[in-house]
């Protein structure tokens, strides 16, 4: 099913930590308060990824689902996505290498 | 080595980049740590010290967190102390998943084989000790069998 309209990616860079998380919990937020039907985030210019950053993009996970959205990720890279896997959260994200194998997921899922 | 920075959040990216100097220590050694395997430890020691600050610290202060690395042949300890709040100890375990909070514990957990917690007068030390397959023996060190091995400690948690 076609995405309607075309979500715009939060495109991050640099750090997700306990100080840059919070920004980003509050901007999914925003989105899918405004109706967003999918949430897109763009990692590829993200170099690190902490515990907190990891947690913010479980509770917008966890929000996009509470709104009956979706949120998928990509462009992540081979240091950042190190914590998914020692947490072995990787299987709870729709992970995408390019922004358009994500928007194809979301499709795929809607 | 040591290296010792205010507890502040914009500092800890100092203690995660001494850690991942790991990687060029122990090059060309046998068994050496591979890239993800020190990235890892980066990770560990930089949840450890944002606990620090988050909770010792109950924010920052300017008081410090200081990280010493003791790499031996197969094995790195890293000892990160504080003159915060005593930490009043929490269960290692997994969050359930799409819980937000409790990764930094499981990162740590995950990362370390021996993790150990201790009040020593008005300071907290952490003491994690990653082992490494291997026989990796860094230039100009000593083995870890050869007497100069780094303190033994009580493991009060081990995975």
């Amino acid at each position: 099913m076609p995405l309607d309209p075309v979500p715009e990616p939060i495109r991050l860079s640099g750090e997700l930590n306990a100080v840059t998380s919070p920004a980003l919990r509050e901007r999914i937020l925003t989105m899918l308060e405004e109706g967003a039907h999918a949430v897109l985030v763009d990692l590829t210019a993200v170099t690190f990824i902490d515990s907190s950053g990891l947690g913010a993009l479980v509770g917008g996970l966890k929000s996009a689902k509470l709104h009956g959205s979706r949120l998928a990720l990509f462009g992540l890279q081979e240091q950042a996505r190190q914590v998914f896997q020692i947490t072995q959260a990787e299987s709870l994200f729709d992970i995408a290498a390019s922004e358009e194998a994500a928007l194809a997921l979301l499709q795929r899922a809607g | 080595m040591t290296l010792e920075v205010p507890a502040r959040m914009p500092y800890l990216g100092l203690l995660r980049a001494a850690v991942a100097g790991l990687e060029a220590f122990y090059a060309g050694a046998p068994g050496a740590p591979g890239t993800r395997q020190v990235y890892a430890w980066s990770l560990g020691v930089y949840e450890a010290a944002t606990n620090i600050v988050r909770h010792a610290y109950a924010g920052g202060s300017d008081e410090g967190v200081r990280l010493t690395i003791a790499p031996t042949s197969g094995r790195v300890v890293f000892t990160l102390s504080d003159r915060g709040l005593a930490n009043p100890g929490r269960p290692l375990q997994a969050p359930p998943p799409l819980q937000e909070g409790g990764h930094g514990l499981l990162i740590m957990e995950r990362v370390f084989d021996v993790i150990d917690y201790r009040r020593e007068g008005d300071e907290n030390v952490l003491r994690l000790e990653a082992r490494f397959t291997g026989e990796a023996r860094p230039p100009g060190e000593p083995d870890a069998g050869d007497g100069e091995e780094a303190p033994t400690w009580p493991k009060t948690t081990t995975r």
